[in-house]
């Protein structure tokens, strides 16, 4: 999406009445031009304006939030993943397959990033990182592969529809993360990006534990899903938690 | 602590990192009754306002850090939180649910923050004008988009006009509301 064609789309993107990948491709866009962004900063502000009651919130619903601020969810079993039998190529319902496996487990995934970043992180990984801009050089990278032909814009979203990271790849296998909303984590653990390829999770790479900047490069496999899973630091070989957040390329 | 209540709101943000639940309480206080009001709003239910309500500051308590102060206020960053979760749980139920979950939601407790709320019935009088003086036309679309929830393709079917057409209207809307609200003297800095 060119800027004038983004440009022409920021008020009803304010107004959230974008759905699909031309929402995709706008936030991505956004997220790498810095007038675009004022903008829609701008129009949001206008649309909160347009939200503003009176009304006050019921009773009890604080103390219903508070009750909450502490909570930590049971430890998390990953489900089982259904992955396509090795040496045989996937067939299309060995991929819905998987595509449900990663839906499922993300489920309980929303609830393993809230519980990481409430009960790991230390009180310096959440001030430390009040900034969220992309590093200048991969914000070039990403503006320029948001303009090559033949791009996808990929959104994982966790269960609950959240979206979670976006990335944005090149036919030629090189992929970037355009923008995301991952709790950083504590020490000691790193989100980790896989991609579904025959079936199968192969490790993409390791994220960091609060991932601003990620560029990778795929040789000669196009992955058919891409999922972020939380692992310990360094990563690991096989996904070893639950999918935090999938989105199908 | 100091007095929580004189901080601003990005101060409040900055004591919410460091696990401060007071001055989460304080951002409530502030920003609840709008948070929720909008969400009532769009999802005609008070059972899954009130769930929209829980996530979006369950979400400023996890990462404080995603709000920038730089690029607007606390208020709009909660009230777009707020209405994309609204969005979403709208497009996602069918309508006979939503109508079924539908309930009056009349009669609140009062708000605990006397004068934001002065102020927010000043806000809400003073858009209620400036739409008023939109066309009738760039009305219609925005508030089909925002209220209802719809997508402009959306509205363009529903309104039966091409799809061009209600994308220029939100935007001529738009802009048209943001000078009509600041010639009202409502300004996003003061949300």
């Amino acid at each position: 999406m060119n800027h004038a064609d983004a440009h022409d789309l920021l008020a009803p993107l304010s107004l959230d009445a974008l759905d699909g990948e031309v929402r995709g491709e706008l936030e991505a866009h956004v997220a790498v031009c810095a007038q675009c962004q004022r903008e829609l900063d701008d129009l949001r502000e206008v649309a909160t304006a347009l939200g503003t009651t009176s009304l006050a919130a019921p009773e009890g619903l604080w103390e219903r939030i508070a009750a909450r601020l502490d909570e930590r969810p049971a430890p998390i079993e990953p489900p089982p993943l259904v992955f396509a039998r090795e040496g045989h190529p996937p067939s299309a319902r060995a991929l819905v397959r998987v595509r449900r496996a990663l839906a499922a487990v993300s489920l309980v995934a929303a609830a393993a990033v809230v519980a990481l970043a409430v009960g790991l992180a230390h009180e310096s990984a959440r001030v430390g990182s009040l900034t969220s801009a992309l590093a200048s050089a991969q914000r070039g990278a990403v503006a320029t592969a948001l303009a090559t032909p033949g791009h996808r814009v990929v959104t994982l979203t966790s269960s609950s529809g959240e979206g979670l990271a976006t990335f944005v790849m090149l036919p030629d296998g090189r992929g970037y993360l355009v923008r995301d909303a991952l709790a950083p984590l504590a020490a000691g653990r790193t989100y980790q990006l896989w991609g579904i390829v025959a079936g199968r999770p192969v490790s993409i790479g390791v994220m960091g534990r609060a991932p601003r900047s990620v560029t990778f490069t795929l040789a000669d496999a196009t992955p058919s899903a891409l999922g972020i899973t939380v692992e310990p630091r360094g990563g690991s070989l096989t996904p070893a938690t639950t999918m935090v957040a999938s989105g199908a390329v | 602590m100091e007095d929580l209540a004189e901080a601003s709101d990005a101060q409040l943000v900055t004591h919410v990192a460091r696990y401060s639940q007071a001055a989460l309480a304080e951002v409530y206080r502030r920003h609840g009754g709008a948070v929720f009001g909008l969400a009532s709003r769009v999802l005609n239910s008070r059972a899954e306002a009130e769930d929209v309500t829980q996530e979006v500051f369950l979400r400023l308590w996890n990462a404080p850090e995603r709000f920038d102060p730089t690029r607007g206020s606390l208020r709009a960053y909660l009230m777009t939180m707020a209405h994309g979760r609204a969005v979403d749980a709208v497009r996602s139920l069918s309508a006979a649910r939503r109508r079924e979950a539908a309930d009056a939601t009349r009669s609140f407790a009062p708000a605990p923050d006397v004068a934001q709320r002065a102020w927010d019935a000043v806000v809400s009088e003073q858009v209620a004008a400036a739409l008023a003086a939109l066309p009738e036309a760039e009305r219609r679309a925005i508030e089909l988009a925002y209220f209802e929830g719809h997508t402009y393709v959306e509205v363009a079917r529903i309104l039966d006009e091409p799809e061009g057409t209600i994308k220029s209207r939100i935007r001529s809307g738009m802009r048209r509301m943001r000078g009509e609200l600041e010639r009202r003297g409502v300004q996003g800095a003061e949300l």
